[in-house]
């Protein structure tokens, strides 16, 4: 494979996952996909921490853990960005009948 | 792991996210993403991480994932409610973006060397249940608390946005003024 | 001796006048001339005290020792507290540069010390201290090194190596200098107090306020041992000098007055500026080439090590550094004499000061004649080691001042003889004689010029405080309107009688003694190789000046106090607080003589006492080319010189009471020349026309055409359209700009935070390659 190891095998798929997530957030218009997107983004964060655990875990106590306990508050905060996201989703599509983000009426952030 | 199996999942990870943000119908990305998701979680159980592949799946394939088909099967969005396409120009430049990030990140990642997978030091303990949660429970308590707090702000920011919307709409809505009696 | 008593001398005078600025209106008169008198007598007292202090360092034995011992000695203490050092010293009557080893420590301390170490026998030491003064090389023990006390309160600031302490010296030039400004100063605060008596309380307090500081600011200027500090006293003074000049300023032509002397001081000031520049930058070359440890400042210790560094440098041999060290040195010693003549009144900086006499009286003689006027003379003496090398394009910096010294004194004194303005007769006659002490320091005889100082600040401050009492009495400054006041105001008309015969150097007098001892000098340099016509010609230009400082003098006392009163209403005498500093004064412009009665006058009892002013200053002062000139030569130059003064001061002196006194007043005033004799009155009362040809055809036109020209291009279009009026179109077209990006559009500021987030990292990564990168090509590019 190149002179490339398992672990950098493992980042570059969380690398490629991340980039898949920008590129969705930046090119889709629904509001719906683009929190997709951001989960997918944050997937590829939690699974490049997991395989740099996986690195250390050879380590003295304490060296890979940090990893991982970071991957589960990645996870319960992405739970509470959801539960928000979608909850303002909600009420933009009260108030303008659409889940475009470039709206024409969704555009409050202007001024 | 097999470096074939890592391979072999990655693959399908990123041609599930793929899928996801180019899909049209919302309900087809969601699928998507939960055979990314489940992806992910296979490979973080083929990385030593039981208790976290758990998690992955209880919480994104479950809790986020309905939460998402819930929200779009309450919102049942027609053609127009979508938003149009996006322009090619824009789908350009998105990828170029991502390529850029991609190619930082691989740049990044190629240039740190020797990195290898060895035996952990608890064997088949690591990663399960209760080492997790001696770490969680000790060192990291305060982070821990500290993510129950936000979560618990998460929530009243959920009925908020979610009773403001349904009672007062910012066009019906008329504010009395001091010194003026609202008659209702 | 406490040496904090240094800045506590500063602090004096100014508590004065911080107690008299903010209460003295309040506090009413006697509060006022309690605080305002008190304050330099105080410092006066201090600075007595701490000169009796320097001399009892200076008298401690001088031991002489072996060459070995020396050598034991200076291994046991090397480094620190003790080195070789090339002095001057004077031993039956000749100069010759040897070399010392000195050590710093006091003597008991060394002795002790050196016995302990066994570095020296008590037998050796009992016959060092016993023997015959030979011709060997010597070891002083902190002694023969010149008396001083130094100071430092703290840091002031520091630049990248650039260092600025507030640090005082006090040596021999420094408490000389305090002593005159104190003492004299003092005097003239007593005299003030009668003199500004009938003004308001207000006015009052305002005149002492500005009095003490600038009391305090001259002391300042004086102590100063970082030429940077020298300056912080050397623009508090002008700006003293500035206030006080106009201090009636209800009269614009005063207000006029004090903003000449501003405007022309400005411009000696920025030659004073520049030439401290010029000496940072040499200064930081030095510090981080050769002398290595990359500190440096103006301190007036680093100049001399720098001055011994680029000297050596250049004695070296023909390494361009050295010589371009030496040639900066030179442009900076003319620039710091371009600051001396705005200062000290020379040409071409001169106008100021004849205007100058608008402010009252007694400022006149604090300001305008004893202190503030000699600070350029005194700054060259600080720096004469600095000066007495420094050459540009080969010629020496001290000849230009010689020269302009000389010019200065001639034409100054010849203006003098016209003046019908009291003040101003006395005006040129201080910038004549303050040429004179230019010509001194100009022919490296810079004690000889201390001593001059000294003696001037005596009796010009009387001739100042007497014209003062004659005016008080007259109301009234013209010299035509006074006359016969002999008889009616007799302590003014003795005092004057004695400061105007000191004036015109009358043997035995103060005067006499000093202006000849810098007379002479400048005849022994004319006897020195090289250049030797410029100096004959230049002491001929003392002599005749000589002549016509007799002459004006005579002229002053003939229109004053003989003839008949020509004025109106009855002059009276002034009160005692007015007349008791004149005789004060008139006593010390006798005895100021004794500092310097020259050795061949004196009985050989007495040989301590010659030259003894002069003579003090030799290890404080770089010594000139004619200190080793054979011994018995400069003598009899000095017997000749001192006996063409006394003839040309008794000659012109009693030609001038002959002639004078032959005359109807009016024709003495100038009054009804005619023919070619008008013309030259004309002449020389407007001061060779100095003021009208730089006015009409030189400065003004000149400065019109600039400031017309900085108005149009610098302020107008530069400054207000360019840059105040593009700043804030520059701000314009940016918020422009910036508004372009506040799209409101959530998918557009996505965009930029993915663009953030890709460049961060991509800076990250790529800095210390570039950096490498970057620094290998500068590298390469330096070595090709």
């Amino acid at each position: 494979m190149n002179g490339l190891t398992t672990p950098d095998l493992v980042q570059m798929v969380a690398a490629a996952l991340f980039s898949v997530g920008v590129f969705g957030v930046l090119s889709r218009r629904n509001l719906l996909i683009v929190l997709m997107s951001i989960e997918l983004m944050l997937n590829g964060a939690n699974l490049s921490l997991v395989g740099f655990s996986r690195e250390m875990a050879h380590l003295p106590r304490g060296a890979a853990e940090g990893g991982q306990v970071m991957v589960l508050m990645a996870m319960a905060v992405a739970a509470a960005e959801v539960a928000i996201g979608l909850s303002i989703l909600i009420a933009l599509f009260r108030h303008v009948r659409s889940v475009d983000v470039d709206a024409p009426r969704a555009t409050l952030l202007r001024n | 792991m097999p470096t074939l199996l890592i391979i072999l999942a990655g693959l399908l990870v990123v041609g599930a996210g793929l899928l996801t943000v180019t899909q049209r119908n919302p309900v087809r990305a969601a699928l998507c993403m939960l055979v990314a998701l489940a992806g992910v979680g296979a490979l973080m159980l083929g990385l030593r991480s039981p208790f976290l592949a758990a998690m992955q799946v209880l919480l994104y394939g479950g809790a986020i994932m309905v939460l998402f088909t819930f929200v779009i099967m309450l919102l049942t969005l027609r053609e127009d409610e979508m938003g149009p396409e996006p322009s090619d120009g824009s789908k350009l430049g998105a990828a170029f973006m991502s390529l850029l990030t991609l190619s930082v990140l691989w740049f990044g990642i190629s240039r740190r060397g020797g990195a290898s997978y060895e035996a952990p030091r608890l064997g088949e303990e690591f990663g399960s249940a209760q080492h997790f949660s001696t770490f969680l429970y000790t060192d990291y308590v305060v982070a821990f608390e500290l993510v129950t707090v936000l979560v618990l702000a998460a929530v009243a920011g959920v009925i908020v946005l979610g009773r403001s919307a349904h009672r007062t709409s910012l066009e019906q809505t008329k504010i009395a003024g001091p010194g003026e009696e609202a008659h209702s | 001796m406490n040496t904090s008593m240094i800045p506590l001398l500063i602090l004096v005078p100014f508590l004065g006048f911080l107690l008299n600025a903010f209460f003295g209106r309040r506090l009413g008169k006697s509060f006022v001339t309690c605080v305002g008198v008190s304050a330099p007598l105080i410092a006066f007292v201090m600075g007595a005290a701490l000169f009796s202090n320097l001399r009892e360092i200076d008298s401690r034995p001088v031991v002489q020792l072996d060459a070995d011992i020396q050598r034991r000695v200076y291994d046991a203490y090397s480094g620190e507290l003790a080195r070789y050092e090339l002095v001057t010293v004077h031993a039956h009557g000749h100069a010759s540069q040897r070399q010392i080893l000195r050590v710093d420590l006091p003597y008991e301390s060394f002795v002790q010390d050196a016995l302990a170490k066994n570095l020296i026998t008590q037998a050796e030491l009992d016959d060092a201290e016993h023997a015959e003064p030979s011709e060997r090389v010597i070891v002083a023990a902190g002694e023969v090194a010149p008396a001083a006390f130094t100071f430092t309160l703290g840091n002031w600031f520091s630049v990248g190596g650039f260092e600025v302490n507030f640090a005082f010296l006090l040596d021999r030039i420094s408490i000389l200098l305090v002593l005159v400004i104190t003492g004299i100063g003092s005097l003239i605060h007593i005299y003030s107090t009668g003199y500004m008596g009938d003004r308001s309380a207000g006015t009052f307090a305002r005149f002492f306020t500005y009095l003490n500081l600038f009391i305090a600011a001259m002391l300042v200027l004086v102590l100063g041992k970082d030429l940077l500090l020298m300056f912080v006293g050397w623009e508090g003074v002008g700006m003293c000098s500035y206030l006080l000049i106009g201090f009636d300023y209800d009269d614009k032509a005063n207000a006029a007055c004090g903003t000449k002397a501003f405007v022309v001081n400005r411009i000696g000031d920025l030659g004073f500026v520049l030439g401290m520049l010029c000496l940072v930058v040499l200064g930081r070359q030095a510090a981080l080439g050769e002398l290595g440890d990359g500190v440096f400042s103006l301190d007036v210790d680093f100049l001399r090590t720098l001055v011994d560094h680029g000297g050596s440098a250049a004695a070296a041999g023909e390494h361009g550094h050295g010589g371009g060290a030496a040639g900066m040195i030179g442009v900076a010693c003319l620039l710091l004499f371009v600051g001396a003549t705005g200062k000290s009144a020379q040409i071409p900086l001169h106008i100021w000061l004849p205007d100058a006499m608008a402010g009252p009286t007694p400022v006149s003689a604090l300001i305008h004649a004893a202190t503030m006027v000699t600070a350029g003379i005194y700054m060259i003496t600080r720096l004469s080691f600095l000066f007495i090398d420094a050459q540009v394009f080969g010629i020496p910096v001290l000849g230009i001042v010689a020269v302009i010294g000389a010019t200065t004194a001639f034409c100054a004194g010849a203006a003098a003889l016209a003046q019908d303005d009291i003040k101003r007769v006395l005006a040129y006659s201080t910038v004549s004689q303050l040429g004179y002490m230019f010509l001194g320091v100009g022919a490296a005889a810079f004690g000889a010029s201390m001593f001059h100082l000294v003696t001037h600040a005596f009796f010009k401050a009387l001739l100042f405080l007497g014209a003062g009492s004659v005016i008080h009495a007259c109301h009234s400054q013209s010299m035509s309107k006074m006359g016969g006041l002999k008889d009616s105001m007799p302590w003014t008309f003795k005092t004057m009688f004695v400061g105007a015969f000191a004036l015109a150097g009358f043997p035995l007098l103060s005067g006499f003694f000093s202006k000849d001892l810098i007379l002479f000098q400048v005849l022994a340099r004319s006897n020195v190789e090289g250049a030797s016509w410029v100096w004959a010609l230049l002491y001929g230009m003392g002599v005749f000046t000589a002549a016509l400082t007799a002459l004006y003098s005579m002229r002053l006392i003939r229109m004053t106090f003989y003839g008949s009163y020509r004025g109106s209403g009855h002059p009276h005498e002034s009160p005692w607080v007015m007349t008791v500093p004149l005789q004060v004064l008139a006593l010390g412009a006798v005895l100021a003589s004794l500092l310097g009665w020259p050795k061949f006058f004196l009985p050989a009892s007495l040989a301590s006492w010659a030259d003894m002013l002069p003579h003090s200053l030799h290890a404080v002062v770089a010594a000139g080319p004619t200190a080793l000139m054979d011994h018995d030569y400069l003598v009899s130059l000095e017997v000749t010189g001192i006996v063409i003064g006394a003839v040309v001061a008794v000659g012109f002196c009693a030609l001038g009471f002959a002639w004078l006194w032959s005359l109807p007043p009016s024709e003495i005033a100038w009054e009804r020349p005619v023919g070619w004799m008008r013309r030259l009155r004309d002449f020389l009362f407007r001061a060779w026309m100095y003021d009208e040809i730089v006015n009409k055809r030189g400065a003004q036109p000149a400065v019109k055409q600039l400031s017309h020209w900085l108005w149009r291009w610098f302020d107008d279009a530069t400054l207000d359209q360019g840059l105040v009026d593009g700043m804030g179109r520059v701000g314009v077209e940016l918020s422009h700009m910036a508004r372009a990006t506040q799209t409101g559009r959530a998918t557009s500021y996505l965009r930029m935070f993915a663009l953030g987030a890709v460049v961060l990292p991509l800076l990250a990564i790529l800095a210390t390659p570039l950096f490498t990168l970057l620094t290998a090509w500068f590298a390469g590019g330096g070595t090709h």
